[in-house]
């Protein structure tokens, strides 16, 4: 395999890594400020205040001004899909019993997996596996069990 | 209320890993997270200010603040980046199923942290996730 893909795997699951620290933080910052919406807001700010100032010692700023519109839109789209998920993840938790919001949340794999060939250009449609749609289902297995488990 | 929205969450999440591809290939991944955290940020200030005013954050609780920065810095400086950078390289069908390793990492850190226990189902189902990832991973490199 090649090394970028390998980067791509372990960047993934980096990926989930974070968002599954992240909760141990907001869960006590809501004992003193109890909104979540709050919460999603400050840490979104937070976390771009840190990287704008990375971004321009970098002296990327010239970068932005030479991208196309179309995919400045995507990745807007992007950003408040991005925003509006953990926003909605958190005001479930709110109502709902962890166990069950990770669970549903875990849905987007196979919403990605219907959406994806449609919103992508031709170009651009991942390839479906028979391997990639079993390993799906061993991971939508695995999280059914880890629920389960988790509610004994 | 509390299903609807974890139905949004899984919507949401499966349109930023779509659209997210879409741009971070050309924009790169630096453009792509600062753009990304900047309408973040506009649209989700904007509903708060909406939803709930400021009167809330008063008396100012410095500690909340301070956690919910930590949360933030974790949650979309390091996931949002690293999103970014697995999107570009392997699309987002993968990155889904890679961000399906999330209740693992939740397990391991609350049997850290808060000492739970761990069952036979929780040891089975983190079993499967890992297998159903080593399938994904593995089963590109025998189809190349």
């Amino acid at each position: 395999m090649k090394s970028k893909k390998i980067q791509g795997y372990i960047f993934g699951v980096l990926t989930a890594l974070c968002w599954a620290t992240s909760p141990i933080f907001i869960a006590r910052g809501l004992e003193g400020i109890p909104s979540s919406i709050w919460a999603t807001a400050i840490g979104l700010a937070v976390a771009t205040l840190f990287y704008l100032v990375y971004f321009l010692l970098q002296k990327k700023g010239q970068e932005l001004l030479k991208i196309n519109n179309r995919h400045l839109l995507w990745q807007i789209t992007a950003g408040i899909a991005g925003g509006l998920g953990i926003l909605s993840r958190n005001i479930a938790l709110e109502t709902t019993r962890v166990a069950v919001v990770i669970g549903l949340v875990q849905l987007q794999i196979v919403i990605t997996l219907i959406l994806g060939p449609i919103i992508q250009a031709k170009a651009d449609r991942e390839r479906i596996t028979v391997k990639l749609l079993a390993g799906i289902v061993l991971i939508l297995g695995g999280t059914i069990l880890i629920i389960y488990g988790r509610n004994l | 209320m509390g299903i609807l929205f974890s139905f949004l969450a899984a919507l949401f999440f499966s349109l930023s890993h779509i659209t997210v591809r879409k741009g971070v290939v050309k924009l790169g991944v630096s453009s792509g997270t600062i753009i990304m955290l900047l309408a973040g940020t506009i649209s989700t200030l904007i509903i708060a200010l909406i939803q709930e005013g400021v009167e809330i954050l008063t008396p100012l609780n410095l500690t909340s603040i301070l956690f919910f920065a930590m949360g933030g810095v974790i949650h979309f400086l390091g996931g949002w980046g690293f999103q970014n950078a697995s999107a570009s390289r392997i699309g987002p069908t993968r990155l889904s199923a890679m961000t399906g390793s999330t209740p693992v990492f939740a397990t391991i850190l609350a049997f850290i942290s808060l000492n739970q226990v761990v069952n036979i189902y929780i040891l089975a189902g983190i079993f499967l996730i890992v297998v159903g990832i080593l399938v994904i991973t593995l089963g590109e490199k025998n189809e190349e």
